[in-house]
């Protein structure tokens, strides 16, 4: 038992750690992209530039009415610029978006990894009758009580009492409900006591 | 008819020197929104070569207008053909 509280604190503790690591790299590479997203949009002031690049080194378009269609050609690209402003706000929610998504993927896969390490210790009469379940289950079958006492001790069915095999299911729902509920609930620390595993905020008195 | 040649070329030349008048066209543009012009500039002797103009004129350009590039330099033969490119710039500043 002390061994079993022992593992499950370390296991949590190393989860802890991953989910830790986890968030700060998904964060970072995020950020990253973030940072990446609005250094190589081209700002609002490109396209102005390049129009006056264009009025600079043709000599042919100094005619008024070039002149005109330039400067409406600056504009539309300062319009398309803002539209790439606010595409690139999209792109940066969308991103906030991954992140979260990501970060709370990491959270719940390292709680179904630590529900998945559990360890049990069993007495061999309740390892007996989870095999027998197991290998029902296996075969997609459903055991009476009666089948099942016949399965662990070796007697015929006929001569099992129905009572015998619920007394077996008890025994193992008994001491796999406490063990899970100590690991999760109500935890044992080694040498010093016993102690409630949830977040105390979540006490409430009514 | 060679000294006839001669003798109207050094006319020529004594006209264009006597009316020393220089001139020059420019581009030059104001930002947000971007505008742009085209304009012809009247310089002083001092200022007569592109290099030398782009200074004055950069001085002279008011009201936000900012000097891009200066084309070239001339003289009073050059202005009628520009003047319909110039429009409202024509010797404005």
């Amino acid at each position: 038992m002390r061994d079993n509280t022992t593992s499950a604190t370390e296991s949590r503790i190393s989860g802890t750690r991953v989910v830790q690591f986890g968030i700060l790299a998904v964060v970072a590479i995020l950020a990253a992209a973030a940072i990446l997203l609005f250094s190589y949009l081209p700002d609002a002031n490109a396209f102005n530039e390049a129009v006056e690049e264009i009025f600079v080194v043709n000599d042919a378009l100094t005619t008024t009415e070039s002149i005109r269609i330039l400067e409406i050609l600056a504009q539309s690209g300062t319009t398309f610029s803002k539209v790439l402003a606010s595409y690139r706000a999209i792109i940066f929610v969308l991103i906030l978006f991954a992140t979260a998504l990501l970060v709370a993927c990491l959270v719940f896969l390292v709680t179904i990894v630590t529900l998945n390490n559990m360890d049990f210790k069993l007495t061999a009469a309740a390892m007996e009758t989870l095999s027998v379940l197991a290998e029902a289950r296996m075969d997609d079958d459903v055991l009476s009580g009666a089948e099942i006492e016949s399965m662990v001790s070796g007697r015929p069915a006929a001569d099992c009492e129905e009572a015998a095999g619920a007394t077996r299911i008890k025994r193992l729902r008994d001491t796999l409900g406490n063990q899970m509920v100590s690991e999760l609930l109500v935890k044992n620390i080694a040498r010093r006591g016993y102690m409630l595993a949830i977040d105390k905020n979540v006490i409430k008195m009514t | 008819m060679m000294k006839q040649l001669l003798l109207t070329l050094a006319l020529i030349g004594f006209a264009s020197t006597a009316n020393a008048a220089c001139y020059a066209d420019y581009k030059a543009k104001m930002d947000n929104p971007l505008r742009l012009h085209y304009g012809v500039i009247e310089l002083p002797d001092s200022a007569c070569s592109v290099g030398a103009a782009a200074s004055n004129i950069a001085r002279r350009l008011t009201g936000g207008w900012e000097l891009l590039e200066v084309m070239s330099v001339f003289d009073e033969s050059g202005l009628e053909s520009r003047r319909s490119r110039a429009g409202q710039y024509y010797l404005r500043y």
